[in-house]
């Protein structure tokens, strides 16, 4: 039934409310797409209440804005590599935004969320560290080596 | 001067078999003891002096008996983090050996241990102690 399933930047534009009917009635009824609208807005809430401010200095500014006015006369896909360019910067930031706990975990929060895993609890998105879309082991393993880093990023 | 830097080759021979005479290996067993509660996870700080650097690690018994988590920048410095646990069912109580590090001493060494963390089967943290317990060494 839903065989082609939309593009990220699609379901960026869906949740933006900028998509056509068409890709906006697909998101609400493929489940696959919908997972991901749901996780796109996740990411929003996040930023939005992290309240995160970051400078630009005047010089990228206006290259960036001389970029996209030079591209917008140039064709109507020529915003593509600039809006991937800024769906890539928002995941690494949300990555970034989404660990838990600020890094102030240590090896019991791994074992609880192993067992958690493993009784197949639902388990928050938050502990999703390795942004698969998924909250395994490999997300368990990820604390575990946070707790035991001698880096000052550590729980020390 | 056809002998003259004979005495200084001397003594760098004897300098040398000094050296290796006071640079050894030897190991400490990790023991956790959780008393009367089970150890399903432990996570323990381990210190040593400046005339010891940390060069191996190793699991300890079951549940336990494969390698801990730690940080491989550990190795060949003075400090580590060691941390583990089991989701199976049965965790031990009472002393477990949990871990076993090696070290290369080269002088009189001196050695901390620390529980950072431990949880009882379940999730609940529970207070442990640990001791360090040298098994040998050449």
């Amino acid at each position: 039934m839903n065989e082609k399933h939309l593009t990220l930047l699609e379901l960026d534009a869906v949740r933006a409310g900028e998509a056509s009917l068409e890709d906006r009635a697909h998101a609400e009824t493929c489940p696959e797409c919908r997972a991901e609208l749901d996780q796109l807005r996740l990411l929003e809430t996040r930023l939005k209440s992290a309240a995160v401010r970051v400078e630009v200095p005047d010089s990228i500014r206006h290259a960036i804005l001389a970029s996209a006015s030079r591209r917008r006369t140039a064709g109507s896909w020529a915003w593509i590599p600039l809006a991937t360019a800024a769906a890539a910067l928002f995941g690494i930031v949300a990555l970034w935004m989404g660990r838990p706990a600020d890094r102030n975990v240590d090896i019991v929060d791994a074992y609880a969320l192993a067992m958690r895993v493993r009784s197949g609890e639902n388990v928050d998105a938050k502990w999703d560290l390795t942004g698969d879309g998924i909250v395994d082991r490999k997300d368990v393993d990820s604390i575990a080596r946070e707790a035991v880093a001698l880096s000052p990023r550590g729980n020390r | 001067m056809r002998f003259a830097l004979l005495p200084i080759f001397l003594l760098g021979l004897c300098a040398s078999a000094q050296d290796e005479a006071q640079t050894r290996f030897t190991a400490y067993d990790v023991v956790v003891d959780a008393g009367a509660a089970t150890l399903a996870a432990y996570q323990v700080e381990i210190t040593a002096g400046p005339e010891s650097k940390i060069v191996g690690v190793e699991g300890g018994e079951k549940p336990y008996a494969d390698a801990p988590y730690y940080d491989p920048a550990a190795l060949q410095g003075g400090r580590i983090i060691l941390a583990a646990f089991t989701t199976e069912p049965g965790a031990p109580t009472g002393k477990v050996r949990v871990a076993r590090v090696h070290f290369q001493e080269t002088g009189t060494a001196k050695y901390t241990a620390r529980v950072m963390a431990a949880a009882a089967a379940g999730g609940e943290r529970i207070e442990a102690q640990v001791a360090l317990v040298q098994t040998g060494g050449k």
